[in-house]
């Protein structure tokens, strides 16, 4: 006879997850990669563009832009972990279904690479979707994402921003024209590194637990300004006839600044191709990541490019990929 | 004693656990009949359920912290609290009072979260353990533990987040910036926008969790990290509301 017991405890103590290494074994494929506007059927008529913030703002964005270095798919669950049938994607985009991958404070759990897309890019996709390099990956479930920012590049003439945004804020009357420019240094996280993670991997119009890519496609990021903004109150921009940037101590650009850091501005999803496969390629990408990120790095890499786990691993010592 | 000096005491700390469930895969094979209402200020291990008669191998455990209708409360819970939380809809409910250098602060907080813990693992014999493993005529005490710090950390993403109060305490303030009552009630946390928090008393760092605007919200979110598997151990936290 066995038998299994149940009790419960109280305890005030405090610990740090971890996180898991693996590297699940897949097809690989190549990943067309493309970045847009969440549109506004996504956030119920508010999103895309234009749309009303919670600070009573309407806000009609003329340009969205943003620079990044990468992008890398994941395995793991990502912070927004739905749980009911049918959260809307309004929900989604609303961060009202947002959880923690684990309980106690710390990074969420990413779990296994699946893909990347490493090529440094910038897009403004205010008016339309922008086409970004081929990333490669396995196929799996890919549940969440990472977006990491570059701040190498220029957007809109400001070199070494990585989100611009221009546009114009009305409300009671009162217009304003602005716009929002951050740097790398003020999107890193609690890492000190620039970037956001746990990001959602959804099906379009849909849910639940990551998305199944079974062979050459294109990954789909949407970005929703929106919840950048959603609770800047722009009375705190100049007013005037031309465009100015939000003050630098202002209330309106602490809150543009601490929202960069949201998981679910950015949202991925997965459209399986039906053209025929392309080749893989290797190239050398001037890349650092954590040392702690070179091992599963390149468990992944001599996986998808079929070499030895060893030659990778000599190239990165103290971090350095490849 | 928190990182800022203030010290905790709670005088209620309720909890509701529902769907306990041990899993072969995604089966539930034994289960928690009734969900189960707990007071943690009652010192000691409480026992919630036992389930003979598994059969060898590994299991999955999963369990919820929700609001329910109805429920079987363990000693040290009184029916009129039950009353009050099934009335608010509350899962949670914690009331106490913190203290720093002759300032008393009181709180009593409801929360109607409802979230799931799954995939629960924690450290077995020196290892870490997927869920339970039962043995040949063996017994495996599983705990549940609740970790009654995590309302008061700093941020909600940061591994070295510390646990602080004065950032509540400064949420009391009466009408017009008037003296506070003593009292905070989660409407004074709710009116702290975290954009106003001065960087000096701490980053108040969302991570990914976009929707969290202010103080009420930050501690509602912290509230659904309180579930625990054997003492450290980790579930993957899933929001069912």
């Amino acid at each position: 006879m066995t038998k299994h017991s149940l009790g419960v405890a109280l305890v005030l103590a405090v610990s740090v997850a971890a996180c898991s290494d693996d590297v699940t074994s897949g097809k690989k494929v190549v990943l067309a990669t493309d970045v847009s506007l969440a549109p506004a059927s996504a956030t119920g008529g508010k999103g895309g563009a234009a749309f009303l913030n919670d600070a009573g703002w309407q806000v009609s964005l003329d340009k969205v832009a943003i620079a990044g270095a990468a992008l890398n798919y994941y395995s793991g669950a990502p912070l927004l972990a739905f749980h009911h049938a049918k959260p809307t994607l309004l929900e989604r985009l609303s961060g009202l279904v947002e959880g923690t991958a684990y309980a106690h404070p710390g990074h969420y759990s990413e779990g296994d690479t699946l893909g990347e897309m490493l090529t440094p890019f910038d897009a403004e996709f205010a008016k339309g979707s922008v086409k970004l390099a081929n990333g490669t990956g396995i196929t799996g479930t890919f549940r969440s994402a990472r977006f990491t920012f570059d701040g190498t590049r220029t957007l809109a003439g400001k070199a070494g921003a990585t989100v611009y945004l221009a546009g114009t804020a009305t409300k009671d009357g009162v217009t304003r024209l602005f716009t929002a420019t951050a740097t790398q240094a003020e999107v890193v996280d609690v890492e000190n590194l620039p970037r956001v993670e746990g990001c959602s991997f959804t099906p379009a119009g849909g849910i639940s637990d990551g998305v199944a890519v079974t062979d050459n496609g294109t990954i789909h990021l949407q970005v929703a300004p929106i919840l950048w903004l959603s609770d800047v109150d722009f009375s705190d921009a100049a007013a005037g006839t031309e465009p100015t940037e939000l003050p630098p101590e202002s209330r309106a650009r602490r809150a543009f600044v601490r929202n960069l850091k949201g998981a679910a501005a950015f949202q991925f999803s997965y459209e399986k191709s039906s053209s025929s496969p392309r080749e893989l390629h290797s190239h050398r990408h001037e890349t650092f990541l954590p040392s702690r990120r070179a091992v599963p790095y390149c468990r992944f890499v001599a996986r998808l490019l079929e070499r030895r786990n060893w030659q990778c691993l000599r190239r990165h010592v103290g971090g350095r990929v490849y | 004693m928190f990182a800022d000096g203030w010290t905790v005491k709670y005088s209620k700390f309720l909890v509701t656990f529902s769907e306990v469930k041990v899993l072969d895969g995604t089966s539930a094979v034994a289960a928690l009949p009734r969900p189960i209402v707990v007071n943690h200020v009652t010192p000691g291990v409480k026992a919630l359920a036992s389930f003979p008669g598994l059969e060898t191998g590994r299991y999955g455990v999963e369990y919820a912290i929700g609001p329910v209708a109805d429920a079987l409360l363990l000693p040290g819970v009184d029916a009129a609290d039950f009353a009050t939380m099934k009335t608010n809809g509350w899962s949670l409910w914690i009331v106490g009072t913190a203290s720093k250098g002759g300032v008393t602060k009181s709180f009593s907080w409801g929360f109607s979260t409802n979230t799931k813990l799954v995939d629960c693992e924690g450290e077995l014999n020196g290892k870490t353990e997927l869920g339970t493993v039962v043995t040949s005529g063996g017994t495996d005490a599983i705990e549940l533990t609740i970790h009654g710090d995590h309302f008061f950390y700093d941020d909600l993403q940061d591994p070295a987040a510390k646990t602080r109060f004065q950032h509540l305490a400064d949420a009391d303030i009466g009408a017009n910036g008037a003296a506070g009552d003593g009292v905070i009630t989660q409407e004074e946390l709710a009116a702290v926008k975290l954009v106003d928090i001065p960087a000096e008393k701490g980053k108040f760092g969302i991570g990914g969790a976009s929707s969290v605007k202010d103080l009420g919200a930050f501690v509602a979110f912290l509230s659904r990290t309180v579930g625990h598997f054997r003492g450290e151990g980790e579930c993957h936290v899933q929001i069912q509301k």
